[in-house]
């Protein structure tokens, strides 16, 4: 995404282990969207944000990369 | 990591008057690496673990089994 700064959901990081550490999700879809860093400090101007979509795990394989215009 | 995992797991503790925090002093910080930040919620999870640090991952992806 171009950013050097990339910040992981709180709730994607807990279904990452949600099945524990041994047996790690195969796959899972996420959602990567462009932030403007409203922190006094940071170094960056922007930033992404990785967030998990839920989808049945059946329906997981072959979805590919789509991309979405937001306006937020 | 998963040596130290494991030898953590197999521990068997017989310090039950030690608070929580203590006791699982090493899984704790095990929690805050993988992203675990709540330390209420990683020492009812362990709590309910018996210190399992494997079992307590899973409980913490599933937190509404944690009641």
């Amino acid at each position: 995404m171009g950013t050097n700064d990339v910040k992981v959901d709180m709730k994607l990081n807990k279904v990452v282990w949600s099945h524990g550490i041994r047996s790690v999700s195969r796959r899972i879809r996420v959602r990567i969207a462009h932030k403007r860093n409203n922190d006094e400090d940071a170094k960056e101007e922007l930033y992404s944000l990785v967030i998990v979509i839920k989808i049945a795990k059946d329906e997981l394989k072959g979805l590919g990369t789509k991309v979405i215009d937001d306006e937020d | 990591m998963f040596g130290g995992l494991a030898a953590g797991s197999l521990a068997v503790p017989n310090r039950s008057n030690e608070p929580p925090e203590q006791l699982y002093a090493t899984q704790l910080s095990q929690l805050q690496e993988m992203g675990f930040f709540d330390t209420q919620e990683n020492i009812r999870a362990l709590i309910a673990t018996s210190g399992n640090i494997h079992a307590a991952v899973e409980l913490e992806g599933h937190p509404e089994e944690l009641g």
